[in-house]
């Protein structure tokens, strides 16, 4: 059996874990839910070795232990798979295994077929890593914790990447290693994940355990309940339909390709109208990054046609269309949201940089520039110095800075891709509360989210993505969770 | 002029070829093992011109042209242990830490050879293996063996062993193989001491068997076309002591044209060599190879992040 008692461990002033208390013993699947910033990912941290806490202590089949590593805790039977795999590229599946476990080279072939061939796993042990699919670069981690004995599984979040049917495989994967005598720990922010395969749920939040059940003492309503608390997350529900009629963008058979193993886009159509959210549902991977790029501007579509607001952009460059009124909030925002390296007054600036009101005659005026940065910051409430570097801005941060930037102009069009994706509730309640002002306002949202609740509460209308291609619409009011989920699912 | 009534040109310059690819390999075999764990070597030239100084200065004194191998390699070994320190343990940025290894060290040779060597100075050199019969296959110096041998080695390593894979892994994604139990920085430096003293043991080849003299100008540029060969290679060491020999062939015929007196400036066939590299990385963007099994180690010259 693997205890947890009294658990806590600060980073700075928030606390991360406060006493948590947790046990599993053997041929359990135990659900850890909660929303992102709950300390779910901290809590697996420190089962697995990668974070000592600051007090608490664990106990491990009877004798208390204290991990300075990773494989110290390997060595006592516990090991995690993280949401990133701790796999090296370029190296085999079997040379991953052997870097960690070591030994002959022949014997470890025979223990990971034969376990391959009880848990009847598919991955291949010759192929170098980067040419496998996620689910099976999972399956190498979790045959890697088995090679190595370990008899607790930590899982963090191991369906976030997978579509619905690899996602049903790992639940079964994790049943059958439960029957085996395995403990196996799932983080998980999916209640499907919960209801579907654990014996016991486990509801944190701010970094305390509010809810431990048998799962058939509970259901869907009162883990939900208990994972959000009282932060209301705005909807549209309640917002009065603001759609016109004016196409704002008209995206017509556009055709590209991908990158590195996803889909590009094939033969994709759709309309943006004003004051209107279009959702764009599916699961990452399928084509919306692509759609985001070649709206903005960062890919040029190799057949087809884009309007936006009835000009041919098709082949204009970023900076263009931003000045007809269209903004962008992108999916990886450290990377492509704002210069890290720079100051928080100058990222806000960058998109009117060139403007004479900011940069009279060609010279920059720092003393202009921190005045137009502290009147936008006030947009979005903000107060931060406006000399910090914003590399150092957390993601909540950083996303209500590119919104205050991109929502400036009161631009005609926002395409915002995953925009709350990896935020705590408080940014998240932000960001749509944001979303919903600009739309309030007479402009337009493409929201490309994975996150079907979001979809539902925002958008006003819904299309699903899949492979490349549009599968499907649904109308205001006839959408709903079920809905949408036949939809993706190919139903 | 010209003098070899038992051989015609082509063996003579395939024998040139071969005597000068051989120091060539063992520096370039140093530079792709340390780029495979994720350090680039930039240092390559000042650490092959120190071994040169030193191998030929210590073998004059001691007349052992054996001791004087050894000091080349421990010199660059020395070398290689700086870098180390700069690169992978202060982490340091590794080209600015590479290109002030090179210059210092080529001044320095440039500046203390004089001193130490002069016209006096009668060193014991390493001669070619006599194998008369056969002198076009097996009468070079042992060192050619040497480089061929470590070639073999590198190879397996590389390829089959866990230390190769250790190796790949740090260069790779040093954080992952971090994580897995690879000691990274331990992994890294003793690449980087390995990639030293081979380049320092190839100066030392470069004045005792291939030159037999040594001149302050000595390795003339030959660490910066290799390490515009690793990257060429896919950082593979076999394609690499490959590409060694064929910008060694191109270097012999650049000296016959030179001996023969071809009408062409002596400074234009100085340049063949630079100008086959360039050439040959320009191919090497362009060719069908690049789009198969590329080794390039994705962390190469980033040093591990905690």
């Amino acid at each position: 059996m693997l205890e947890a008692c009294a658990i806590t461990k600060c980073f700075g002033a928030t606390r991360a874990n406060d006493a948590v208390d947790l046990e599993i013993s053997p041929g359990e699947i135990l659900a850890i839910v909660g929303e992102n910033g709950a300390g779910k990912s901290t809590l697996v941290k420190i089962l697995c070795g990668l974070l000592k806490p600051d007090s608490g202590t664990l106990v491990v089949d009877g004798r208390p232990e204290a991990f300075h590593s990773v494989s110290q805790a390997v060595s006592v039977g516990i090991a995690a798979v993280h949401q990133h795999f701790a796999l090296v590229p370029s190296l085999t599946g079997l040379e991953n295994i052997w870097l960690a476990v070591g030994g002959n080279r022949r014997d470890l072939v025979q223990r990971a077929q034969k376990i391959i061939n009880r848990l009847g796993l598919q991955v291949p042990l010759d192929q170098p890593i980067h040419q496998l699919p996620v689910p099976f670069q999972q399956q190498l981690e979790i045959l890697r914790a088995l090679v190595q004995n370990c008899k607790y599984l930590l899982l963090d979040e191991p369906t976030a990447a997978l579509g619905s049917q690899d996602a049903d495989a790992v639940r079964r994967l994790a049943g059958s290693l439960a029957l085996s005598d395995h403990a196996v720990v799932l983080i998980t922010h999916k209640l499907s994940d919960v209801l579907e395969c654990a014996h016991r749920v486990v509801v944190m939040r701010q970094g305390r355990i509010v809810g431990n059940w048998p799962i058939h003492e509970t259901n869907a309503a009162a883990i939900s309940d208990a994972m959000i608390g009282e932060i209301s997350i705005p909807s549209n529900h309640n917002c009065l339909p603001n759609c016109g009629r004016d196409v704002v963008l008209d995206v017509q058979n556009v055709s590209c390709s991908g990158s590195a193993g996803t889909a590009g886009l094939t033969d994709v159509s759709l309309q943006v109208h004003s004051g209107e959210i279009l959702g764009v549902a599916g699961v990452s991977g399928n084509g919306q990054e692509p759609l985001a790029e070649v709206v903005t501007g960062l890919k040029s579509p190799e057949s087809g046609k884009i309007l936006f607001l009835d000009h041919d952009v098709t082949y204009h460059s970023p900076a263009r269309r931003h000045r007809l009124g269209l903004a962008h909030v992108p999916a990886d925002r450290r990377r492509y949201g704002a210069a890290g390296a720079l100051p928080v007054y100058g990222n806000l600036c960058l998109r009117r940089y060139r403007e004479s009101a900011l940069s009279p005659k060609g010279w920059i005026r720092s003393r202009i520039w921190k005045q137009f940065a502290t009147d936008l910051m006030k947009t979005v409430s903000a107060d931060w110095p406006l000399d910090f570097q914003t590399r150092h801005l957390s993601g909540g941060n950083l996303q209500k800075l590119i919104l205050a930037r991109e929502l400036d102009a009161s631009p005609r069009l926002l395409v915002a891709v995953y925009p709350t994706r990896g935020l705590d509730v408080r940014a998240v309640s932000q960001t749509r509360r944001i979303l919903l002002q600009s739309r309030r306002a007479g402009g337009s949202v493409l929201l490309i989210s994975e996150d079907l609740r979001e979809l539902l509460d925002l958008s006003d209308r819904i299309i699903a993505m899949s492979g490349g291609r549009i599968i499907g619409s649904v109308e205001p009011g006839q959408a709903s969770a079920a809905r949408l989920g036949q939809l993706l699912g190919g139903g | 002029m010209m003098d070899w009534p038992a051989m015609n040109m082509a063996t003579a310059i395939w024998m040139a070829a071969v005597a000068y690819a051989s120091p060539m390999m063992l520096a370039a075999l140093g530079e792709v093992i340390s780029e495979r764990a994720g350090v680039m070597n930039l240092g390559l030239e000042g650490m092959i011109a120190v071994g040169a100084l030193v191998g030929y200065g210590v073998s004059a004194d001691h007349g052992s042209a054996w001791l004087g191998l050894a000091a080349g390699g421990g010199v660059g070994l020395l070398l290689g242990a700086v870098h180390a320190a700069l690169a992978v343990w202060i982490g340091a940025d590794q080209i600015v830490a590479g290109l002030g290894m090179s210059l210092a060290a080529t001044g320095a040779a440039a500046f203390l050879g004089p001193m130490w060597i002069t016209w006096r100075s009668q060193p014991a050199f390493i001669s070619e293996l006599s194998a008369s019969r056969y002198k076009a296959l097996l009468g070079f110096p042992p060192t050619t063996y040497l480089a061929l041998a470590l070639g073999l080695i590198a190879v397996s390593v590389l390829s089959g062993r866990r230390l190769g894979i250790a190796i790949r892994a740090s260069g790779d994604s040093p954080e992952a193989a971090e994580a897995l139990g690879v000691r990274v920085r331990a992994v890294r430096s003793s690449c980087v001491l390995v990639g030293g003293m081979l380049a320092g043991l190839s100066g030392a080849i470069l004045s005792l068997a291939y030159a037999q003299t040594w001149t302050s100008t000595m390795p003339n540029g030959m660490g910066w076309i290799i390490i515009a060969l690793v990257p060429l290679s896919g950082w593979r060491p076999g394609r690499v002591m490959l590409f060694c020999l064929l910008l060694a062939a191109v270097n012999a015929l650049q000296i016959r044209f030179q001996i023969i007196g071809v009408k062409l400036s002596a400074s234009i066939l100085d340049m063949m060599p630079y100008v086959a590299t360039l050439i040959a990385v320009i191919a090497g963007r362009i060719w069908p190879w690049r789009k198969g099994r590329w080794n390039e180690p994705s962390a190469l010259g980033r040093p591990l992040e905690q």
